[in-house]
């Protein structure tokens, strides 16, 4: 057998030799693989887009026209919640109606009406009393004034007996009030019947657009004869803001109004981002997030219910953020395209008949800020 | 997914500008004619890598299936028609800016569909076609700047006509293409007419013995001053149905240059037609970026077929 000598040079030649080879293989392998697969984004050629236009982004910051804090007690009738509470600002109370079945109550071996308390906020200990009430109201028209829309309440707050039927502590889950005979005929009897809180802190319990409705049991020979309601809302009253305020709530509902001044730099341009910003000062409300939303305005401003075009941006904030910003590139876009339509927008919280909560917004601390480009031509 | 995507939608770069990527340079309104009837299609699909700065980036593009047909009719006569894309308008760019970001991705362009009619005239084949010119585009821009993003939209359809007139020797030829316009449609309503170029095409191919030798000579006529008008010209060698070409092709988009070369081999297939591999390969360039094209090109041509099996 031959064998050939390989001198230590030659060893290292081969050994160069194969690691130039690797590395070309290398190479090739990373060119084969572009070609081949084609997927990569690099930014090679950019240049060819300056054909269509010249796309430096500029960013503009607005300047505020003006902002202020409008409000209405509006109707809870669609909420999911239903509230009672109070404290030294704020006083909610429910009313509800019940449909019960047409049987007889002979019998009875347990009358319960159960309240679900919804676990999703922070909810306080609510002493309560229970108390019939004197007059009819509109689920869907009714307020803190009004009972419906062509009548007030003889007490702004609801006319009811001064005679609680029944006391109780809203706490943990449920609250369960038991009653006897006399009591849910003086049920069926009256107009309706309304939870007034008795101290202060505030309870959510679920409405009948919710999960676990408020109910009445009549339990006979261990059968179950379920009661649901008719009607149920919260009626609310709550502060006025003063003049300098700028406050968005929901419940008792504030909405800051906010413009500011277009900037003709702005014209046939395109907004790639539109970042609004303000600062919070002060958070009420039983929960740890909230949702934040924008609408524009469809035409000047006149009062509360100015025509308001869908919901433009949402944003969920933390309770105790400092700084909130939003993106309403949309109303960049509205303010751009037709740019007499400078209406302004709203800043709500959403929805507005959610809970009870607000917050106030540092007057003055509102920024616009625009990102734009001159729009690419067409061919 | 992603990649698939990839790959249906790029093309050149170049196109991204006037009305796109011109793929009948060098077309001549000749179509082979034979004693038969001939059926031809062509699938030709293209890579594309795109250089610039040391950077690479790899793209991938079929090109529509084109199909012609040629019938001898008595008398010297013939008639034609087919189909192909005339400009091709699909493009897959990325731009990055320190806070910009833009995806700029086109696909479509303006197609044709052809009839033509030729008479033999002793030596020399005279020709004329007319073209109706249709399609549509459309393109998507995403602009982003940091978490925001905005995307605008363009779309357009495009009607047409242009024609042709040629006349064909065995040592020469000579071509013009004429009376194109295309309306080009941008979505919603706004309406432009496009002039498309008129065009020269003059060619030699002598032969001296088993070797076919061909020159031709191009020049464009874009009307006023958005495009340039260049001269282009072609060199092929051809023996036994394989050939080889050069050619350079200065675009009508300013300082956009393309060189290529390309080599073309014919397949007989017995009783039935042929078969034709060309590989074209371009390189383009403007400034610091260039193209670089391979084009596998696959032409199949039946020659009558089912009449010859009925025999």
């Amino acid at each position: 057998m031959i064998s050939e000598y390989v001198s230590p040079q030659h060893y290292q030649l081969d050994l160069s030799g194969n690691m130039v080879m690797i590395t070309i293989m290398k190479r090739l392998t990373f060119v084969l693989c572009i070609v081949l697969l084609s997927c990569n984004e690099l930014p090679i050629g950019e240049g060819e887009l300056g054909q269509r236009g010249d796309f430096a982004p500029q960013f503009l910051e607005l300047n505020l026209f003006s902002t202020f804090t409008e409000y209405k007690n509006i109707n809870t009738g669609n909420a999911a919640n239903l509230v009672f509470g109070m404290n030294a600002e704020y006083e909610s109370r429910v009313m509800l109606t019940f449909d019960f079945p047409d049987t007889t109550y002979e019998g009875l071996d347990e009358i319960r009406m159960i309240l679900n308390i919804n676990g999703k906020f922070n909810n306080d200990t609510v002493p309560f009393s229970l108390h019939l009430m004197g007059a009819e109201f509109n689920e869907y028209e009714t307020d803190w004034t009004r009972r419906n829309l062509d009548d007030y309440w003889t007490t702004p707050g609801g006319d009811f007996s001064s005679d609680s039927i029944r006391y109780g502590i809203a706490q943990g889950d449920s609250v369960i009030l038991y009653f006897n005979y006399i009591e849910l005929e003086q049920i069926e009897a009256a107009s309706g019947i309304i939870i007034v809180p008795r101290d202060t802190g505030f309870c959510y319990i679920s409405s009948r657009e919710g999960e676990n409705p408020v109910r009445i049991i009549l339990e006979k020979n261990e059968t179950m004869i379920p009661a649901f309601v008719d009607a149920d809302c919260h009626i609310i009253n709550g502060p006025e803001p003063s003049l300098f305020d700028d406050w968005i709530g929901s419940g008792w509902v504030y909405r800051d109004f906010v413009r500011f001044n277009y900037d003709t730099l702005l014209d046939s341009t395109m907004a790639i981002y539109a970042e609004l910003s303000f600062r919070c000062s002060e958070y009420f409300g039983n929960r740890d997030t909230l949702e934040v939303g924008v609408r524009q305005l469809l035409e000047p401003f006149s009062t509360f219910d100015t025509p308001t075009g869908p919901l433009i941006a949402l944003k969920k904030i933390g309770v105790g953020d400092t700084i909130v910003t939003i993106d309403i590139v949309k109303h960049a876009e509205q303010l751009i395209e037709p740019p007499d339509s400078n209406f302004g927008f709203y800043i709500t919280i959403t929805p507005e008949t959610y809970d009870i909560s607000r917050v106030k917004i540092v007057r003055g601390s509102h920024r616009l800020n625009i990102g734009y480009i001159e729009p690419p031509e067409p061919r | 997914m992603a990649i698939l995507l990839t790959f249906l939608i790029n093309a050149s770069i170049f196109s991204i500008g006037g009305v796109g990527e011109d793929l009948l340079v060098f077309e001549s309104p000749f179509v082979e004619r034979g004693r038969f009837a001939r059926l031809g299609f062509t699938i030709n699909p293209e890579y594309m890598l795109l250089s610039e700065s040391g950077e690479l980036r790899g793209v991938f593009w079929t090109n529509p299936l084109k199909m012609s047909l040629s019938v001898p009719l008595p008398k010297g006569f013939g008639v034609m028609v087919g189909n192909r894309e005339r400009f091709n308008q699909c493009f897959d760019v990325y731009l990055e800016d320190s806070t910009l970001q833009i995806h700029a991705v086109g696909e479509g362009g303006i197609e044709e569909v052809f009839a033509g009619v030729s008479k033999r005239l002793g030596p020399i084949d005279f020709v004329a076609t007319g073209s109706f010119l249709f399609g549509s585009a459309w393109e998507i821009w995403t602009h982003s700047i940091g978490a925001y993003s905005l995307v605008d939209t363009f779309s357009y359809r495009y009607r047409g006509r242009i024609f042709a007139v040629g006349l064909k020797h065995d040592l020469f030829s000579v071509a013009f293409e004429s009376f194109g316009e295309v309306r080009k449609i941008y979505m919603p309503e706004d309406t432009t007419m496009i002039d498309l170029s008129e065009r020269l095409l003059v060619g030699v191919h002598p032969r001296i013995d088993e070797w076919s030798f061909g020159l031709l000579y191009e020049r464009s006529f874009w009307s006023g001053d958005e495009f340039n008008s260049p001269n282009r010209f072609k060199v092929s060698l051809d023996r036994g149905g394989t050939g080889f070409s050069y050619y350079f092709n200065p675009w009508y988009l300013n300082d956009v240059t393309e060189h290529g070369l390309s080599a073309v081999f014919s397949l007989p297939l017995r009783n039935i037609g042929s078969i034709d591999v060309e590989m074209d390969i371009a390189l383009r360039n403007r400034d610091q970026l260039r193209e670089f094209s391979v084009s596998p090109k696959l032409t199949f041509v039946l020659n009558e077929l089912f009449a010859l099996r009925r025999k």
